[in-house]
């Protein structure tokens, strides 16, 4: 009980009157950095009926009257019908990872990645975006349904709140649900560490042919990085129970340091070529501050 | 290279048992510590090259066990404490012996008051205190046992300063040649042995006045030798020979100086023969000054008073001023005394002005009177006028008188005296005069009690414990003056017109023996006491003398263990053989200054305890035992100090003799020994001890371990 009220206690720290403040700062932040540029609303390349003119073509049998240009046939005497552009709303879909793994740090990555999911939402439905939760480990833990408008974000704010411990990370098979799931197209933030026995590039590529423009927010915890390990220990996985028997010492912890490197730049090397928008961030740096390189390497806010 | 610490095989085997442990602990899997990772895949790439390297991590692990071998070897050559051999001449051995009699209780004006031990131990402390890092010493108290406060020589000075504060002076005697003698025997084999002697000197059992006149006969007896000095009188010393032959360094230090005393000397009472219930007390004061003092005398009675915080209420007998010439005694004699207690005390205080008693020790003496108790006894005679009278002349008789015949001595006899006499305690003694029964008809009374005390006077009979052939006109030869019953007897041309001589068996005790055999036997058996007369006293002269009341008195106080002789007190400073109930395994005794010993043994009756204070010792039964039939729960003895010697507290006026004299502190110059020498960059230069650069290793082979381990080379 007491763990459960501490529990809660945190989460209410967790998006708190500073938090709204921060995020709020944030969209006007996001506002500046567009200023200038052509605003170009999203639009499909589904031509329905909008009320933008976007181009004619030929009738056909059956299409509606309605559409018929009578001005263009009154000059050529050619039956064509006018196209206008459809306005759809943008899906923007935030993964985030809630297994066991990104239960450790301090602060947990997990609530590191609930603050930077919270962040880019309000950003999303001020933007009158939809916005859509799906938290996952060993497959989809629940879902918040599509929302858009400011006045949601409290929803996003109890749905994360509630996130519960996962198990094991299985990126492909809670891919594999989720594109099944969602056949909306749009923005797919993943949000994890990343730290899949099985391997994170099936579970991406799967994203990818799935037409989802996807962003990867790796999170890690600096002591990942420079574990203060010594002498004879014996690692015990949070997430599989696999347990290894190791003496560190300072030359095999420089060994891991190159080898958790070179994980993160595999994963880095892997979304550029697949030309996905990759952030990497400690959760010991400010999650604003990562809020803004997104913000700067464009995509998310259009 | 000797050891000095432990022995050289307990050395070995916990070095082995160390190394085994040592080499299980590192041959058992360690239980690592578990750490929680996100993601072991990562660890696992990194640890395929790590395995490769195994072999090498386990010859680094070796190197551990074996630094942690050499560790453990070395603390267990630390504890060892092994000396070079050079080494062990360097030092000295001493063994300081101090006196701790009750002489050494007196207080020194010109040194503070301070007492003559608190001197001593404040001159041994100077020598402690002075010693070099190389001397060993032992410190022996000497008293009336000599206790060695340190086990063996040690040379830690803190254990040395502790059992030199822990010194108190005991009401006893010193045993000064036993504590030389101990000395001697505990410096063999050791190198620059020498013994320091603190005392005031006043022990005449080591030096006695030879009479110059005959000339002193040197006499040797059991290794010891007679040294000679002085001219007039002529002084021997009785020394162990190698304090003599010089052997062994010797030097008496004199504490003390010239001071007065006055002493009880003597302290006794005892009780009238005709009248128990009155005593006679007789006290010796004696006068150690070398002039005529005045005295105060008090006699008083200790009167058991919880409200009081000693205990006891002091009632005042008698006080006297008391004159004494100087090295003179006084005997003062209380007569007729009937006791309040029978806890008695006498107390002596100077009482001329400008002087002062230095040793209080000797001013109280203390007695304890058994407590007394009318005795019955049951005369069974077929008319003897003679006997009646002479026990009836006794105050402390309560005497019953029955012919053989009567029926309260045989089934179905009298039940009116039956009754009248089971409402009393049995008869302490039942005398048969004259009476036998044969064997089918023993006496059989209710308040005759089997065991018992049986006075048989010309026994007669098949069921008589005595058997007897009779004789005609006995001559009494000798008498055993050393029996109770033959006390002051004088039976000196008694004329006997027949008597019986009686059979004796083993243990009987002949008191008086006529020319054909025993004619009065005592014997103890199986809980009573017997004692037979072979004679009837109606044919003797006994009859008209008062011999007669004498010998029954004597008799009667035999068997119920009263004495009339004189009723002293236990000596402190001697081992006591104290009596105790029949059938108690074991007693406590609780000294006058609240010291409990708990489950003294006793053996044949007895319990031996050593006592070293004046005053009133309680004893009680061992926990097993209490509550135990016929066991008193708290009975008390009294123990005084009376030492002529010890009271006479003169220092001696020279240093008992010995060849090479030391001042107190100094250490002999050492000699240069040319093996030392080639040590002299270990030993010479500093003051350490091998041990301490085995503590010194370890250190500094922890710190390499400590260095090895957090650089990660040993793991």
């Amino acid at each position: 009980m007491a763990k459960l009220k501490a529990t809660s206690a945190r989460q209410s720290e967790l998006f708190d009157e500073t938090f709204l403040k921060k995020i709020e700062y944030l969209y006007i932040v996001s506002k500046k950095i567009f200023v200038g540029r052509s605003r170009a609303e999203r639009k499909t390349r589904k031509v329905a009926s909008g009320i933008e003119f976007a181009d004619h073509r030929n009738y056909t049998a059956g299409d509606d009257f309605r559409y018929l240009d009578w001005n263009v046939f009154g000059r050529t005497e050619k039956l064509l019908l006018r196209l206008f552009e459809e306005e759809e709303d943008l899906y923007i879909y935030f993964l985030v990872d809630t297994s066991t793994s990104m239960q450790l740090g301090s602060p947990r990555k997990l609530d590191y990645a609930k603050k930077v999911a919270a962040a880019l939402a309000y950003i999303g439905l001020s933007n009158m975006d939809r916005v859509c939760i799906v938290p996952f480990n060993a497959q989809l833990a629940g879902r918040l349904p599509p929302s858009r408008g400011k006045g949601q974000i409290f929803k996003v704010f109890d749905f994360l709140q509630d996130l519960n411990e996962g198990k094991q990370t299985l990126m492909y098979e809670a891919f594999k649900s989720f594109v099944a799931q969602n056949k909306r197209r749009g923005i797919a933030v993943v949000i994890s560490d990343f730290y899949d026995p099985g391997g994170y590039d099936a579970a991406l590529n799967l994203l990818r042919y799935q037409k989802f423009e996807t962003y990867c927010i790796q999170i890690y915890d600096d002591l990942e990085l420079r574990p203060g390990l010594r002498g004879d220990i014996e690692l015990v996985d949070c997430e599989t129970g696999e347990r290894r028997s190791v003496t560190v010492t300072p030359k095999l912890l420089d060994r891991y340091r190159s080898a958790h490197q070179g994980f993160c730049e595999a994963l880095e090397d892997y979304c550029i070529k697949r030309n996905m928008l990759y952030f990497r961030t400690p959760i010991q740096m400010d999650f604003d501050d990562l809020i803004l390189r997104v913000f700067r390497a464009g995509g998310f806010i259009a | 290279m000797k050891f000095m610490g432990i022995g050289l095989q307990s050395a070995m085997m916990i070095a082995g048992g160390f190394a085994l442990g040592l080499l299980i602990l590192y041959v058992l899997k360690l239980r690592r510590r578990r750490i929680t990772v996100p993601f072991t895949p990562l660890w696992s790439r990194v640890l395929i090259d790590k395995d490769a390297s195994s072999w090498f991590q386990r010859l680094k692990r070796l190197l551990s066990l074996l630094l942690w071998v050499l560790v453990t070897l070395l603390i267990v050559l630390a504890m060892a404490d092994p000396q070079p051999e050079q080494e062990l001449e360097r030092g000295t051995n001493t063994v300081l012996v101090i006196d701790t009699s009750a002489s050494m209780a007196t207080r020194e004006p010109l040194e503070g008051n301070r007492t003559r031990l608190a001197v001593a131990v404040g001159k041994a402390t100077e020598f402690v205190d002075a010693m070099s890092p190389h001397d060993k010493v032992m410190l022996l108290a000497v008293d009336g046992q000599v206790r060695s406060l340190t086990g063996d020589f040690t040379d830690d000075v803190a254990v040395l300063h502790e059992a030199l504060e822990s010194l108190q002076p005991s009401a006893t005697e010193a045993r000064m040649l036993e504590a030389l003698r101990t000395a001697v025997d505990s410096l063999t084999d050791r190198k620059r042995p020498q013994i320091l002697l603190f005392s005031d000197g006043a022990h005449s059992e080591l030096a006695r006045i030879v009479d110059a006149g005959e000339g002193a006969a040197p006499s040797t007896t059991e290794g010891e030798v007679n040294a000679r000095v002085g001219a007039e009188p002529t002084i021997e010393y009785v020394l162990p020979d190698k304090l003599i032959r010089d052997e062994i360094q010797f030097d008496h230090e004199v504490v003390g100086s010239e001071s007065g005393n006055i002493a009880i000397s003597g302290f006794n009472i005892r009780r009238y023969l005709s009248n128990k219930l009155d005593y006679e007390v007789y006290v010796q004061v004696r006068n150690f000054f070398n002039r005529p003092v005045f005295a105060e005398l008090t006699l008083y009675n200790l009167i058991p008073d919880e409200s009081t915080a000693t205990g006891f209420f002091y009632k005042i007998i008698e006080k006297r001023t008391l004159e004494l010439g100087p090295g003179s005694s006084e005997l003062r004699f209380y007569k007729n005394l009937a006791l309040a207690s029978d806890h008695l005390a006498a107390k002596v205080e100077l009482k001329t002005p400008g002087l002062a008693d230095a040793l209080d020790l000797d001013n109280e003496a203390f007695v304890l009177v058994p407590k007394f108790k009318q005795a019955r006894i049951l005369a069974i005679t077929p008319g003897n006028l003679f006997l009646e009278a002479a026990l009836l002349l006794n105050r402390n008789f309560e005497v019953d008188v029955m012919t053989p015949d009567d029926p309260f001595l045989h089934p179905g006899g009298s039940e009116e005296l039956r009754v009248t006499n089971l409402n009393k305690t049995p008869y302490d003694v039942v005398i048969f005069d004259n009476s036998f029964w044969d064997e089918d008809t023993p006496p059989i009374s209710p308040a005759i009690e089997v065991p018992g005390n049986f006075l048989y006077i010309n026994p007669k009979g098949a069921a008589s414990p005595f058997q007897v052939s009779n004789i005609d006109e006995p001559i009494i030869e000798r008498i055993d003056r050393k029996h109770p019953i033959a006390r002051w007897l004088v039976l000196k041309d008694l004329n006997l017109v027949r008597g019986s001589k009686i059979r004796t068996q083993s243990g009987d005790r002949v008191v008086v023996r006529s020319v054909d055999g025993p004619l009065v036997v005592a014997r103890r058996e199986a809980g009573s006491n017997l004692v037979a007369i072979g004679f009837s006293i109606v044919e003797s002269d006994l009859v008209f003398r008062v011999a007669l009341p004498v010998m029954l008195i004597n008799t009667v106080d035999w068997f119920l263990d009263e004495s009339n002789s004189l009723i002293q007190a236990y000596r402190t400073g001697q081992n006591w053989h104290v009596p105790v109930p029949v059938g108690l395994g074991a007693i406590n005794i609780k000294n006058p200054h609240g010291a409990i010993d708990k489950n003294l043994p006793t053996h044949e009756g007895k319990a031996v305890y050593y006592g070293a204070y004046t005053g009133f010792y309680a004893l009680s039964p061992a926990e097993e035992f209490a509550g135990m039939e016929g066991v008193p729960e708290q009975w008390e003895i009294a123990a005084n100090f009376s030492s002529a010697r010890e009271s006479d507290i003169t220092p001696a006026s020279k240093p008992i003799p010995s060849h090479e004299a030391v001042a107190v502190g100094e250490k002999p110059t050492e000699e240069k020994d040319p093996q030392l020498e080639q040590w002299s960059w270990v030993f010479n230069h500093t003051d350490y001890d091998i041990w301490l650069y085995c503590v010194f290793a370890v250190l500094g082979l922890l710190l390499l371990e400590w260095f090895t381990y957090h650089r990660r080379w040993t793991v």
